[in-house]
């Protein structure tokens, strides 16, 4: 009834058309793509060490901060610069609310080891400035708000550690390791209580409490680029991130400082970020940057979600909900100068934009609108607004395509299908009647006849002879068939050749198509 | 010029052989209608495919993802090319004109034949040089072969109403010389085509004499070397009852009325007995 090119073309569209409701059932076509618009280009001069969108004068308006070699530099949120001061370098600086007002301070610690001095803005305005003796070169400041006291936590090159309080007054001094510098300080907690995390280049890592009583200490094999403290399942009890020249991530536990896990990721680990990556929000998740361009969405059991790769050695990682899913998708800026969003669920990229210089500070936040990416590169920082643009009718994208698919495989097969058959051009017009049978069998063997005469005239080859012989034979093969199954009595005189099938006269002992000898 | 290679066993009255090739020729039609009428099928489809692209070169040069809409025009593409492949399937060369020729002289005859008796023999339209048409192949001092072929592509045996019978053999015989490698008078080799040495067509008429009804007699008009239409005789046959008529003609194309013509001088040969 149905030619079978209808059937398959209606198997076939119920398959397609299976898979393409899956797909929009189950939103895998998104049909969004992310963009930017520069909002703002702001100059700076020499290399940014730091830069955070931050409110530093407690208006609750963000400004933008930023640390170059030897400068601080405070934008307010109209582009007016509110603090432009100058220092020895090395600097480092660091942000948090030292005076417990609730207001967002800064600590500048700069200078080499022959004048190194401390200077506190509180309330986005400068507020005093100590001299710290003993101590080598700046290396690294944090603000730790212990609990009781709030402390300024200085690192310098040899590995020493300053606590001061917000007017400069030495509160406790501590040695990490020595010969090194200090490169990274964070906050901890274990059970609540804040503790702060310090980690040597060399690869010594400590935990200090409010007095600067060092609770443990582990050693990272190879030097150390990255320490990093957050508490990523919520317990109350930080874990401590390390990453380095030796390429393996280390987690370590806050309380006891014993590795959690540890996961190779064959190059050096250049940034580590905390980041809400699979929407889950009982835990966080981690990513992690490489110096041969990798990046890794790690969960708390080391369990790799997705990795991907940037332009170049990554620099900085940001973190945006650009699509508002309550995943963190992940900007990353490389020495390329490129941006590079990778989607938090599976890692897949879209670039965002490409400076001319490597990308050498990027922060995210809100400051002349939200959801905005301040980036520093080749003297200028730029302020991004990166918007995610979504086409709605993209949803059913993948049923409109399987409607179509549907519909071309229906027009090829009915095409197919109501196309006429070839006609059979080797045909047979013959009655089965008792005389008609009986006349072409005697014509047959006049065609035979006629043939072995030319044979013995010479006027035929051996090959011709044989195919034309062979050709005849055949039809009367068949006619002899007929004539019997007509009921005609007739004495058979053909047979087949056991061994190439060719039609032979009864009497032939030999087969004269391929040479067999045939047994009667 | 080629031709579908047609081959018909007769064996059958002249009605249903008739309606046979009547019915092979409006196949034919048809598969040609249905070839004229929808062969810018696959290309329509073959360009319904692009505009499918360009939203998905447009959506990307926006900055959208890819949209999958590329795989609407692979479909497109490949149902195209399997319609196309379909429908040039059914294509097929013109019937060689000897078809009708030998539709026409059937259609003639029919009348003329024997209650309750058929037509027996053969249309072989195949074509001429093959094999088992060979009848010599001679190979000469400088190995170059030709072959002669004969290609009887008409054989017709009836018995006729008037009691005698007819055997018609129409044959196409070619002497042609194959393709070889020759060296020229400059001493470089040169690859020299097939060459048509001859080309004629023979058509035998033998009428089995019914002698209750006819006697054989001479015919002033028909000698060897008389014409009939494009044919010439070349020989004559008279004896044991029967009457045998070989002509030849180096007109390529035979008509109905050319093969007819012979028929009817084959019969000047027979007087009707009082």
């Amino acid at each position: 009834m149905f030619k079978p090119a209808i059937i398959f073309a209606v198997i076939l569209s119920m398959m397609v058309m299976a898979v393409s409701c899956l797909v929009t059932f189950l939103g895998l076509s998104q049909g969004a793509k992310v963009d930017s618009q520069t909002a703002l280009s702001l100059p700076y001069s020499g290399t940014v060490h730091s830069m955070k969108i931050i409110d530093l004068s407690g208006d609750g308006v963000n400004d933008l901060f930023v640390q170059t070699d030897s400068q601080v530099l405070v934008y307010d949120n109209n582009q007016q610069v509110v603090i432009d001061q100058s220092y020895q370098a090395p600097l480092a600086t660091t942000m948090g609310d030292l005076d417990g007002n609730g207001r967002e301070d800064i600590l500048v610690f700069y200078g080499p080891a022959t004048n190194t001095r401390a200077s506190i803005f509180l309330n986005g305005s400068f507020s005093t400035e100590v001299r710290i003796d003993d101590v080598r070169d700046a290396s690294r400041a944090a603000i730790i708000p212990f609990q009781g006291q709030r402390l300024g936590i200085l690192g310098d090159t040899n590995g020493n550690l300053v606590a001061i309080d917000q007017n400069g007054r030495v509160v406790w001094r501590a040695s990490l390791s020595s010969g090194d510098y200090i490169r990274g300080l964070d906050d901890a907690r274990i059970n609540g209580e804040v503790f702060v995390a310090a980690a040597n280049h060399d690869g010594t890592v400590g935990l200090f409490d409010a007095n600067g009583q060092q609770r443990w200490s582990y050693k990272l094999s190879g030097a150390l680029r990255r320490m990093r403290a957050f508490d990523l399942n919520g317990d109350g009890t930080s874990e401590i991130l390390l990453g380095g020249d030796g390429g393996t991530l280390v987690v370590l536990d806050g309380g006891t400082g014993q590795p959690i896990f540890t996961k190779s990721l064959g190059q050096t680990i250049v940034e580590i970020r905390e980041a809400e990556l699979n929407g889950e929000p009982s835990s966080r998740e981690i990513v992690v940057g490489g110096r041969s361009n990798g990046v890794w969405g790690i969960d708390l059991a080391g369990n790799v979600l997705w990795s991907s790769t940037a332009s170049a050695r990554v620099s900085q990682i940001g973190l945006l909900d650009v699509d508002a899913n309550g995943s963190e998708d992940v900007l990353v800026g490389d020495e390329s100068g490129k941006v590079t969003l990778f989607r938090a669920d599976n890692g897949s990229s879209n670039s965002i934009q490409t400076f001319s210089g490597a990308v050498e500070r990027m922060d995210i936040g809100n400051f002349t609108a939200s959801g905005q990416a301040a980036i520093a590169s080749a003297g200028q920082i730029t302020v991004l607004k990166i918007n995610y643009v979504q086409l709605g009718f993209m949803r059913f994208m993948p049923l409109l395509i399987g409607l179509f698919v549907s519909l071309a495989i229906f027009v090829a097969a009915g095409f197919i299908a109501s196309i006429p058959a070839k006609p059979d051009l080797r045909i047979s017009v013959t009655e089965q009647s008792r005389e008609a049978l009986i006349a072409q069998r005697r014509m047959l063997k006049e065609s035979i006849a006629d043939v072995e005469r030319l044979r013995g005239l010479g006027d035929v080859t051996s090959d011709a002879y044989l195919a034309r012989l062979k050709d005849l034979r055949h039809q009367l093969a068949d006619n002899e068939a007929s004539i019997l199954k007509a009921g005609i009595k007739i004495n058979v005189e053909t047979q087949s050749c056991p061994n190439c099938g060719g039609t032979l006269m009864l009497a032939a002992d030999k087969c004269e198509y391929c040479g067999q000898v045939v047994l009667h | 010029m080629s031709y579908a290679p047609v081959y018909i066993t007769l064996g059958d009255r002249p009605l249903p052989i008739l309606k046979r090739i009547e019915g092979l020729n409006a196949s034919k039609k048809q598969t040609d209608d249905t070839y004229n009428q929808r062969k810018w099928i696959p290309w329509l489809l073959f360009l319904a495919g692009i505009p499918f692209l360009c939203i998905d070169l447009a959506s990307m040069a926006f900055g959208y993802p890819f949209l999958g809409m590329t795989c609407i025009l692979a479909v497109c593409w490949l149902a195209a090319l399997v319609m196309g492949l379909n429908l040039r399937k059914i294509r097929m060369a013109d019937f060689h004109p000897d078809l009708k020729t030998s539709y026409e002289v059937i259609r003639t005859l029919r009348d003329d034949l024997q209650p309750k008796s058929v037509f027996l023999g053969h249309i072989d339209l195949t074509g001429a040089e093959q094999d088992k048409k060979m009848l010599r192949e001679n190979k000469d001092v400088r190995g170059r072969v030709t072959k002669l072929y004969n290609d009887e592509w008409l054989r017709l045996k009836a018995k006729l109403y008037d009691g005698n019978v007819l055997r018609v053999s129409a044959n196409h015989k070619i002497k042609k010389r194959d393709a070889y490698w020759g060296r020229g008078s400059s001493g470089k080799s040169k690859w020299k085509p097939a060459k048509s040495k001859g080309n004629f067509h023979e058509l035998n008429v033998r009428i089995a004499v019914n002698p209750d009804l006819y006697e054989i007699v001479s015919s002033p008009e028909i000698q060897i070397g008389s014409i009939i239409g494009p044919y010439s005789v070349q020989e004559i046959d008279t004896n044991g009852g029967m009457v045998t008529l070989t002509c030849a003609t180096s007109k390529l194309q035979n008509t109905p009325g050319d093969i007819l013509a012979v028929l009817q001088a084959g019969y000047t040969l027979l007087k009707r007995k009082r």
